[in-house]
Parts: structure tokens; sequence; C-alpha cells
């Protein structure tokens, strides 16, 4: 399978690895730049925001107000359930429209369509 | 039991939901030909109520659902003679206000009773934080129950019957008020103390 980068030159540099086989993973790159090849990406490069940061606050606020009665703060529960729905919403069709085509147009990919092609094309 | 057909969807048993003329057939929902089978204690009849069979799944102790189906059959008994007695009571226009239907009261003493935020523990550096989150619709409900079920494991001095003790939290949880609506009120507490680790997650 031809590879899609070629490797013009490699070498194995002494470097401290905990394992004896470590040098076997990670191919290293004799150029300037100190190039790591790696076989797999993390998904925890994706940060996820905090939502609805201030409805709960407020909810929060009028909660101390009325000694947790709901009457009074029917409003603000409703303003935070909303908000709520909302982001759900927003998050599922974030999620659709990233494992929907698999090379994707005009945004990252994410990490599992990486993933993907390097096990493919490596 | 994992039986073939239990991974699909749910059959619908409200019956304003099965009179409906249905015009898109092809859209999502319609599009499945097979239904999940229904329970044998779930049915189309008027006084079947979804939430108070789940009730009673959840009092069942030992698989013994025919005596925790006849301690809410007693509890119904008892918040209706209650309600009665007050209606025979009151004034004339007090008598308009007074709710009979021991069904309506319970789902009344349910939505009352629905935490709207819950707290979870998250680990940081070593150490677990008790973080406040926002609590899904189905989830509610659960706790709701739940909330019901702890405040029936409570002792008493007196010695009262299981289907007494019952109809009183239900009755006060209905009016924001009582053991029950205590216990909710705490969750609550324990989320506004922790406001400050809101957004861990």
């Amino acid at each position: 399978m031809p590879r899609l980068t070629e490797l013009n030159f490699v070498s194995r540099v002494r470097r401290h690895i905990k394992h004896p086989y470590q040098h076997k993973r990670q191919k290293i790159l004799a150029t300037g730049d100190d190039v790591k090849q790696v076989n797999e990406i993390s998904e925890k490069q994706i940060k996820k925001g905090r939502p609805c940061l201030r409805e709960l606050t407020d909810m929060l606020d009028c909660w101390k107000l009325h000694d947790f009665s709901d009457s009074p703060c029917q409003k603000v529960i409703f303003a935070y359930s909303d908000c709520i729905k909302v982001e759900k919403a927003r998050l599922k069709e974030e999620e659709k429209a990233a494992k929907a085509s698999f090379v994707p147009e005009g945004r990252k990919p994410s990490p599992f369509q990486i993933n993907r092609l390097l096990k493919r094309y490596s | 039991m994992a039986q073939k057909g239990m991974t699909k969807p749910h059959p619908t048993l409200d019956l304003d939901a099965l009179e409906t003329t249905v015009t898109d057939m092809q859209s999502g929902k319609y599009k499945r030909k097979t239904v999940r089978y229904a329970e044998s204690d779930q049915s189309t009849v008027l006084t079947h109520d979804q939430i108070v069979r789940k009730f009673i799944v959840l009092i069942m102790k030992g698989g013994n659902k025919d005596t925790a189906r006849r301690i809410m059959d007693k509890t119904m008994e008892e918040i209706k003679r209650r309600q009665v007695r007050e209606f025979h009571r009151a004034t004339e226009s007090q008598k308009l206000q007074i709710i009979t239907d021991p069904r309506k009261i319970f789902n009344q003493a349910v939505n009352n009773l629905k935490p709207v935020l819950l707290v979870t523990s998250v680990k940081r550096g070593g150490i677990a934080y008790q973080v406040p989150v926002p609590c899904p619709e189905k989830r509610q409900l659960f706790e709701a129950m739940k909330i019901i079920k702890a405040a029936l494991a409570e002792k008493t001095n007196s010695r009262i019957p299981f289907h007494e003790k019952l109809a009183t939290i239900i009755m006060d949880a209905a009016e924001f008020k009582g053991k029950a609506m205590d216990r909710k009120i705490e969750i609550l507490k324990n989320c506004e103390r922790n406001r400050a680790y809101a957004h861990f997650k």
C-alpha cells in the first residue's frame, strides 16, 4: 500500500524510553522539525462549553430570596429549562453534521475521522 | 428479559394519541413497522395511568406486584375518602377548588417534587467536588418518585398503616408541604451551596 507521506530518512534517535519496545511504535524523522508520527489522536481535544450559566445563577439567586419555593420563581425556571433544551438540540445537530460526511468541507475533521483516515492510509 | 422485539419503540397507550389522525406516515416515528410488546399490566383503559404503574413497580419488593398494586389501590381510596370528607364540610365557594380525583392529586404531587437540578461528583486534581447539573425529564420523574419512597422509609413513633402514610405524603406534596417537599428542598439547597463549581461540567 503506497504511503501518503514518503519517508526519506528515518533514524533511531536515542531517547529515554520507558518500555523497551517503544521505539518500534514511534518512527522519528531526522528533519529539522522534530515531527512525531502518531497512530491515533486523543478525543479530549474538543473543549466543551459551559452553557446556560447565567440562567443557572439567576435561578439560584431567586431561590435564595424566596426560600426555595417554586411559585415566585416560575419564569426563571422555565428560562433555564428552555435554554437547556436548545443547547441539547444544538449539540445533537453538531454531532450529526460532524459524522455525516466522512471528509468534511469547510471545517476541521473530528478526531474520530482522523483516526479512521490514519488507520486506512498508514 | 432480553427477548425479540424488546429494543423497539414503545407502544402508544394514550387514548387521545390513538384517536388523532396521522397525516405524515413517512416521518420518523411511523416509518417503523414493528413496535415493542406491551407489558401485562399496561392497558388503554380509562382508569389506567402510566405514572401510577411506574410507582407501583418502585414500591414492589421481591416480585410481589400484587401487594404493591393493592397498597396503591388502598391509598387512592384513602385519598378519595379524605377529599370527599373535606368536600362535604366545605362552604360552597371552597367546593369548586377541592379536587377529589386521586389520580390528579398524585400527578400534581409528582410534578411538584420534580427537581430541576441534581448534584454529581466530579474529580479534579484528586478531589471529588459536588457539581450542580441539570436534570433531564425522564430522570426528574424517577427522582420525584424516589423522594416519595425515601419519605416512606422514615420511622414514626406511632404505628400507621402503610397506605395511610403514603396518602398523607401525596396529599401534602400536592400542596407544597410535608416530608417529601423538605427532601426536595434539601437537594436544591445542596446545589445552591455548590454553585461555585457549576462551571466544572
